[in-house]
């Protein structure tokens, strides 16, 4: 490929990613500016006077919930929620993704298409049947609960990942995997799982970012003391009434998304990899 | 507090009021909860969170303990509070608004009658207040603090420049509004929003109408007050508003709005009393750098907009208790003046004197002294949340499309409320 | 594969036992939290329910109230619009993004972390960011008649007939990080010796996407057309956060009508039509879509 071309691919890519990244500098700009330059300066404007003031704020003295002590302190129950609710998930959606992919009934056929409504329902609309479904298996205001709770949301999309893609694996590698003697898991384990980490990595980092993200079912489901960072942040960030701080809102959000940043960096070895590793193209 | 624990002599009046003190801890030990109260609540922003802590650091005096449970957006946290009802595990004590939810709660039994003793309370609550904190007969809330819907505020610099004064009725508005937007200024600054369009709208609704037209309206849905010539004025008049506000209303937030103000952008914004709070938060003091008056209008009234504590059932006694210690601070007098002074509201008792309020709240406790002035927000009526909600949605949808005549506009409003009867 | 397969085992289920079993767990959630809540929804439907269930039956009322609210149904059309928009653009830019990073960039981490990075923000924050930058006063429109261009007018965030787009804009924005993923994923599943032939064969590069690699990934356009339409439909947060539904109503759509309804205006009844009506609409579109993608599936 020669250097013009080259230079082409740079050019749109770094064009498109100044376009996406323009509100997010906007609103770290505005993270660093003393509030009076937000209330009083230009949105566009460069901070005059920058300050991590806003940052420290965020981070470790805001008062959310009478506790000065800011975001900090809610970032162990968001973990405690996103791990056990993500490789669950995860498991479930691609052994069940994989179990439908093998279309071996009619049967698995329709399930999945029964299965795809469950990406379609807001989860407010069915709160009400839900809680009293958690209630009675004993789970409201636990971890356990919303674990469930999260696991039934991410099932259908996580399930679509998986399935389309094991649909496109070559038969013959299945059937050569039965051949030797590998049974159903194995050949999931030992044959598919490698070969789908690129889908993982989807799966994984939307998962991930769905769960972290979740204000509402975090709120009715989790119990007190349990809530996770995105209560806090909406707490801080979400109020209609009153002297809002701008700069520490923005700040705020940063921070709160920043281990969710973080996933989609360490992803990158699993996107690398896939059927065509370490293949030369074009 | 308590007694050094030091083996040295002991003077006779330290001793007695060592012994005093260990009286109350013990007195307070039998009365503390034995769980924390844990009060879902909607109070999160600066004033707000302020203005709690009042209530907070009085019930920690008095020896309860406190667990907090904030949630953003009034509807947001009405509904994580009837969520956790129906959960199983419900808040000891969350804030609600008084109307028609309250009432439906009541009436499914998921709320109890406040704890503690209320029956000093119809004495000194304005008589509009106390009926809606009841269902058949009882307390079922506690009122937090009286907000007043039906503000003007004014940047009195931008009223000079334009050589207005702040004007009494609404066709003195309009000429008023004339003249600052030929002084290059925006008359009304608005946040484009349903519930903001819908405060405009009723301060023209009352200021034209007068008190027995917002009665009638609002409190019983009455036809004929709905299609009289009256509601077309009050239509007319809000048409003639439409050409008041910049590009940039639709969408905004009240505070933006609040700010054009502050900035000498705007000349005028109608709306409730929190405002005050940003106001004081720049630095600015209300009654003097930014004015505060009544909406224009023929008759003095206060549109009243209050939120309440409302609790739920419970076993155990170690909550009750707490529950009961709970609506005793809250409705205490000096918590009732040092909270409301900071949230920019007024007392939900009459009898708080009103030294250490601002100007505008001063002005709002001597105007309710006169019972005739009580008027309430569409929401304390007990209108059901659909019929309020169409209302918005008519109000909105008039504001929103100046193709719309004030015939149009008034047929839209009866069409909203005749749908729900 | 030999060498990676574990030693024999104890027992063996009986051929298609395993992938049934495996299935089971699936198939209760998606009977009782999926059919089930649907039922329980459609039952609601036809009920007077105000803020709680009750279950005095009114018949279709809540339906006849639905369909004749204004609201109702420029919420349906902007569902319509949106999610074209929102689809298409997020599908085009997506794809367009995926084959850049995929002609093998240096620094591919950092792209593809910039371009997922709007999915990770939150919802509120990002409504007032949007909503600053898009307003006439502020953003802008402001910034670009600041330089001198006093003609310059972009309100579409106040104008009734245009507020939709941009929604639409802060959606597709905020998810075309995820069809970019997608879909490097699955040109990360083709087989090279496709470029090889290609290239021996000498056809350009720009066929080879369009003609070969773009029916190759019939699986990954499915599954991303269906995600992006499940997003369009619950739509909530977004427009809540950008425009409020506003000017008027005039950018409502559906999932905000029914949850409106449901939480703040005690109509669970009426908001439950909504969310069936909804619930149909979708099954109505997804269903032949699907059936079409299994028949090509199988064949």
């Amino acid at each position: 490929m020669n250097a013009m071309r080259r230079g082409a691919l740079y050019l749109m890519l770094t064009v498109a990613a100044l376009a996406v990244l323009f509100p997010l500098l906007v609103m770290l700009s505005t993270s660093l500016k003393p509030l009076d330059e937000v209330t009083n300066g230009s949105l566009f404007a460069l901070p005059q006077d920058p300050t991590l003031d806003a940052w420290r704020k965020a981070w470790g003295s805001a008062c959310i919930s009478g506790q000065c002590s800011g975001l900090s302190v809610w970032f162990a129950n968001s973990f405690a929620i996103v791990i056990p609710a993500l490789f669950g998930s995860l498991a479930l959606g691609a052994i069940t993704g994989y179990a439908l992919s093998l279309r071996s009934s009619r049967w698995s056929d329709l399930l999945f298409a029964a299965l795809l409504i469950g990406l379609f329902i807001p989860p407010q609309v069915t709160l009400y049947p839900m809680i009293v479904l958690v209630r009675e298996m004993g789970l409201f205001g636990s971890l356990p609960g919303l674990v469930f709770v999260h696991l039934v949301w991410g099932l259908a999309f996580v399930t679509l990942l998986f399935r389309n893609f094991f649909l496109s694996v070559p038969r013959d590698l299945l059937k050569s995997a039965r051949v030797d003697g590998a049974g159903f898991l194995a050949t999931f384990w030992y044959v598919l799982l490698p070969l789908s980490l690129p889908v993982a990595a989807v799966a994984l980092v939307l998962q991930f970012t769905y769960i972290w993200n979740d204000f509402l079912l975090g709120l009715t489901f989790a119990g007190p003391g349990r809530q996770p960072v995105t209560v806090a942040l909406n707490t801080l960030a979400g109020s209609q009434f009153g002297a809002q701080e701008h700069n520490v809102n923005m700040a705020a959000t940063v921070i709160a998304a920043l281990p969710t940043i973080l996933v989609y960096f360490l992803s990158g070895r699993l996107f690398v990899r896939g059927i065509a590793a370490g293949a030369v193209k074009g | 507090m308590y007694a050094p624990r030091k083996s040295r002599p002991i003077a006779r009046p330290a001793l007695a009021a060592a012994l005093a003190c260990w009286l109350s801890g013990v007195a307070a030990a039998q009365q503390a909860p034995a769980r924390p109260v844990e009060v879902m609540h909607w109070l999160t922003s600066g004033g707000e969170s302020a203005a709690l802590s009042v209530i907070r650091d009085a019930f920690l005096a008095r020896g309860g303990a406190w667990r907090d449970a904030p949630v953003p957006g009034g509807s947001g946290a009405r509904s994580a509070a009837i969520n956790r009802i129906l959960g199983g595990k419900p808040p000891a004590v969350f804030l609600f608004s008084l109307g028609s939810q309250l009432d439906e709660l009541a009436g499914h039994g998921l709320v109890a009658t406040v704890p503690g003793d209320t029956a000093a309370w119809d004495a000194v609550l304005p008589p509009m207040v106390a009926k809606a904190s009841k269902h058949q007969g009882r307390y079922v809330a506690a009122p937090l603090a009286i907000h007043g819907e039906n503000w003007m505020f004014f940047n009195p610099a931008v009223l000079r420049e334009a050589g207005v004064e702040v004007p009494r009725t609404w066709p003195e508005f309009v000429e008023a509004g004339r003249k600052i937007k030929a002084a290059g200024k925006v008359p009304i600054a608005l946040g484009g929003q349903p519930w903001q369009e819908r405060i405009l709208f009723n301060a023209v609704l009352l200021g034209v109408g007068g008190r027995e037209f917002y009665l009638k309206v609002y409190g019983q849905l009455d036809p004929a007050a709905i299609q009289s010539d009256t509601m077309l004025e009050v239509f007319r008049i809000v048409s003639e508003l439409r050409g008041f506000v910049d590009e940039g209303s639709p969408g905004r937030r009240w505070n933006q709005a609040t700010a054009m103000l502050m900035r000498g952008q705007a000349a005028f914004q109608f709306m409730g009393d929190w405002a005050k709070g940003d106001i004081t938060a720049a630095g600015l003091e209300p009654g003097r750098e930014i004015g505060c008056a009544f909406a224009p209008a023929e008759e003095t009234a206060y549109i009243m907009v209050v939120d309440a504590w409302a609790y739920t059932n419970s076993d155990d006694p170690g909550t009750r208790a707490g529950q009961r210690l709970f609506t005793e601070v809250a409705m205490d007098p000096a918590v009732q003046a040092a909270l409301n002074q900071r949230k920019g509201s007024i007392p939900v008792r009459t009898d708080v004197a009103p030294d250490g309020f601002d100007a505008c709240a001063r002005h709002a406790m001597e105007v309710i002294r006169d019972p005739a002035t009580h008027l309430v927000s569409t929401g304390l009526f007990g209108l059901p949340g659909g019929v309020s909600g169409a209302i918005d949605d008519a109000i909105s949808q008039f504001w929103n499309d100046g193709r719309l005549t004030p015939e149009q506009g008034r047929a839209l409003f009866r069409d909203s409320v005749l749908a729900f009867q | 594969m030999t060498e990676t397969c574990p030693p024999r085992r104890r027992w063996r289920l009986p051929q298609g036992a395993a992938p049934a079993i495996a299935l089971v767990p699936a198939a209760l959630i998606t009977l009782v939290c999926f059919y089930l809540f649907i039922g329980w929804t459609f039952a609601i439907s036809l009920t007077d329910s105000r803020l709680l269930p009750n279950w005095e039956f009114i018949g279709l009322e809540q339906y006849r109230r639905l369909f004749a609210s204004s609201r109702w149904w420029t919420a349906l059309e902007n569902l319509g619009l949106y999610a074209v928009l929102f689809i298409g653009g997020c599908t085009l830019l997506g794809y367009l993004l995926a084959i850049l990073i995929d002609r093998g960039v240096r620094a591919e981490g950092v792209y593809r972390t910039i371009f997922m990075l709007p999915l990770s923000m939150s919802f509120v924050v990002t409504g007032i960011i949007w909503q600053w930058m898009l307003n006439p006063g502020l953003g802008i429109q402001q910034a670009v008649r600041g330089l001198g261009f006093e003609e310059f007018a972009f309100n579409w965030l106040v104008r009734a007939d245009r507020a939709i787009f941009t929604v639409a804009l802060a959606g597709i924005w905020q998810q075309v990080g995820l069809c970019m993923a997608l879909f490097l994923a699955g040109l990360r599943g083709i087989d090279p010796n496709i470029w090889k032939a290609a290239r021996v064969d000498g056809i350009p590069t720009w066929r080879v996407y369009l003609d070969i690699v773009t029916p190759m990934l019939k699986a990954t356009f499915f599954t991303s057309t269906i995600l992006l339409f499940s997003l369009a439909v619950k739509s909530f947060d977004l427009v809540v956060a950008l425009t409020g539904g506003g000017p008027g109503f005039s950018s409502d759509l559906p999932a905000r009508f029914v949850m409106e309804h449901i939480l703040t205006r005690q109509e669970l009844g009426l908001g439950a039509a909504g969310a069936f009506v909804m619930l149909c609409t979708i099954a109505a579109v997804v269903a032949p879509y699907l059936y079409l993608q299994n028949r090509r599936g199988a064949a």
